[in-house]
């Protein structure tokens, strides 16, 4: 009875953190794949999502709703931002200077956080009180919201991916660059389109892990290998396989660090991401 | 004279470089200057495979640390004769840097490599600071003696001293520099010069990719190693905070703020790195927020880095003053 629980728990533990690397993943495979950049500044999206979000929550004490929708347009404004500073530029140069741009651009945004704040680890206060027991794991009411709200984002986005005509210039701009410029296609509207969206989803993800576990300074970085951990490994293909993938790190994650050693729990993502990389560079999915 | 000018700058670096501690006799200054050159050698290295060989590497820092460890770790745990703990501090990265180097450079290119090393790191890192026993986690190795040439018993000197170890960093160098330039030049540098302009133009002309690749990867490596040994015997210690994130970008900043591929550049860039949080002490917390700040905005605008930008510059502006001058006699003539 004991051992289902724990295992029921991780398998829980693994899918939430498996739906924030999802919401990560498929915003940097977006870039990725349609802007075709080395996007080094994702994980500061994610981290402003979360910080932004702890501070309208906790200290200007506002609605959930509110604070998710308020955190989210920040994000997404800088998003912007970091888009028209750090990648306009620099994007007909190849992968070099658009990766150092927005490496520079993560140092900035992190460095003012934490000199304008505080290096302090947050914590955001229940909000959604309630607890349920399933195979003798805990579920707490907030993290099925949240969870919630996460997957009702990830369809939303496959959905508009699909079906909508902004949707499917994306496609096209990720198929074949040249070829949407000779379509009429608005490309560079298109980059930034998809910047600010990323960053989006980076920022919901942030709001997840910032409310169910902590928010710091630094969580980007922890978070950005693992993102293109799940790009790479998925490969660069379809949306629903680098949720797939990014489900399937999460919860393998969670069993390792319970089952063999919770201090080397990186250690096997790493590994995962150094195996994949040398054997099969282009992904576990794709289709060569 | 073009083909000695390589002996002539080495020459000038040497007789600058010897002359800054009797300048400035401030020991602090000497201790900067070190660190100075103990990075630029590191920046050199890792400018092998960014500058030279055109790839990514964003866990250079990992050799650096490694070096600095073995020789610590062999010479206060176990006793081991100074030399020995030396060669041992360049061989090992050096073998690392070939495993690394041989699983990776088959197929990865560019980002992968980039990916890889930074995955490399990671896991360097994470075993340093869970390998308690070995490395002593998060408090590093201390009590690291200093280097010392004897013989037997006699001993000749003992660089415990800023001054003495300055000149000894110094040598190394123009060491290095030497062995740099002596790589380009050979068959080797010019090999993986093809390849980096057009591998697969290379590789029609039958050049080895991978094993050019793989030698130059290794040598890249060995010398990193080399400075994280003069780092362990300079401070006497081999910490943890060697592998952290923020060398990436620095080593980043001085390869390409300073000069990608130039040797005056990546020691200015080195200099940057050393000085510049001095200088930008008042600022305090507001430091990094500012050097960020100079990192993009040379990225943005200087891309081939600041030194090789003047270079640039003064030449354009030698070449305007001469064809001014040639013209200014025609238009005379007539």
């Amino acid at each position: 009875m004991e051992m289902t629980s724990v295992f029921a728990q991780q398998i829980w533990n693994g899918l939430v953190s498996g739906s924030a690397y999802a919401l990560f993943a498929v915003g940097l495979t977006l870039i990725f794949g349609i802007l075709r950049i080395i996007h080094m500044a994702h994980g500061e999206s994610y981290m402003l999502g979360a910080m932004v979000f702890w501070t309208l929550i906790e200290v200007y004490k506002l609605n959930f709703v509110f604070s998710l929708l308020l955190s989210v347009a920040a994000v997404g404004v800088v998003g912007f931002a970091i888009n028209y500073i750090g990648v306009k530029p620099l994007i007909k140069e190849g992968l070099l200077p658009s990766m150092l741009s927005t490496l520079a651009i993560s140092y900035l945004i992190v460095y003012s956080t934490i000199a304008f704040s505080d290096v302090d680890t947050r914590v955001v206060s229940t909000i959604f009180e309630g607890k349920f027991l399933v195979f003798g794991a805990i579920l707490t009411k907030q993290q099925i919201v949240l969870i919630a709200i996460g997957l009702a984002t990830m369809t939303a986005v496959s959905f508009f991916l699909a079906k909508t005509t902004i949707g499917k210039a994306m496609r096209a701009t990720a198929q074949d660059q040249t070829g949407a410029y000779l379509v009429g296609l608005d490309v560079q509207w298109i980059f930034g389109f998809t910047m600010i969206l990323s960053s989006v989803l980076a920022a919901i993800g942030g709001v997840i892990v910032g409310s169910i576990w902590t928010a710091y300074p630094s969580m980007g970085w922890d978070m950005i290998l693992k993102g293109y951990a799940v790009v790479i490994v998925s490969g660069m293909g379809s949306l629903p396989a680098c949720i797939a993938t990014a489900f399937l790190l999460g919860t393998t994650e969670a069993l390792f660090s319970q089952y063999v050693s919770m201090q080397l729990t990186n250690g096997y993502t790493y590994g995962v991401l150094l195996i994949v990389c040398l054997l099969r560079p282009q992904g576990l999915f794709a289709r060569h | 004279m073009l083909k000695y000018k390589t002996t002539f700058y080495l020459i000038g670096l040497a007789v600058i470089g010897s002359f800054f501690p009797v300048l400035i006799t401030n020991a602090y200054f000497v201790h900067l200057l070190t660190m100075t050159i103990i990075f630029a050698i590191l920046a050199l290295s890792l400018d092998i495979i960014i500058g030279q060989m055109g790839q990514f590497s964003f866990g250079h820092q990992a050799f650096f640390g490694i070096g600095a460890y073995t020789t610590a770790i062999l010479t206060t745990r176990f006793n081991v004769p100074l030399w020995v703990a030396i060669f041992a501090g360049i061989a090992l990265p050096c073998i690392l840097g070939l495993i690394v180097g041989l699983m990776s450079l088959r197929r990865a290119r560019g980002f992968f490599l980039g990916i890889i090393t930074l995955a490399v790191v990671k896991l360097v890192t994470l075993t340093t600071y869970s390998w308690q026993s070995l490395t002593n986690g998060r408090g590093g190795i201390a009590n690291v003696p200093p280097i010392r040439f004897s013989f037997f018993d006699w001993v000749l000197i003992e660089l415990d001293n800023e001054y003495k170890f300055y000149y000894f960093a110094l040598v190394a160098l123009i060491l290095v520099i030497y062995l740099i330039q002596a790589g380009i030049r050979s068959r080797l540098g010019r090999a993986i010069c093809a390849i980096r302009e057009n591998e697969d133009l290379a590789k029609s002309i039958g050049i080895n990719t991978y094993l050019v690749y793989v030698v130059a990867f290794t040598f890249a490596c060995a010398l990193a190693g080399f400075a994280g040994v003069l780092y362990a015997h300079y401070m006497k210690l081999a910490p943890p905070n060697l592998f952290n994130h923020e060398i990436t970008l620095w080593l980043l900043i001085i390869v390409v703020v300073g000069g990608s591929r130039s040797f005056t550049g990546i020691i200015f860039g080195a200099v940057i790195y050393i000085f510049l949080p001095e200088w930008f002490d008042f600022a305090d917390e507001y430091r990094m927020i500012l050097i960020s700040i100079l990192l993009l905005v040379c990225i943005l605008f200087l891309r081939q880095g600041i030194v090789p930008t003047i270079l640039r510059y003064m030449k354009n502006w030698l070449e305007w003053r001469q064809a001014f001058r040639t013209n200014r006699k025609k238009a005379i003539r007539t």
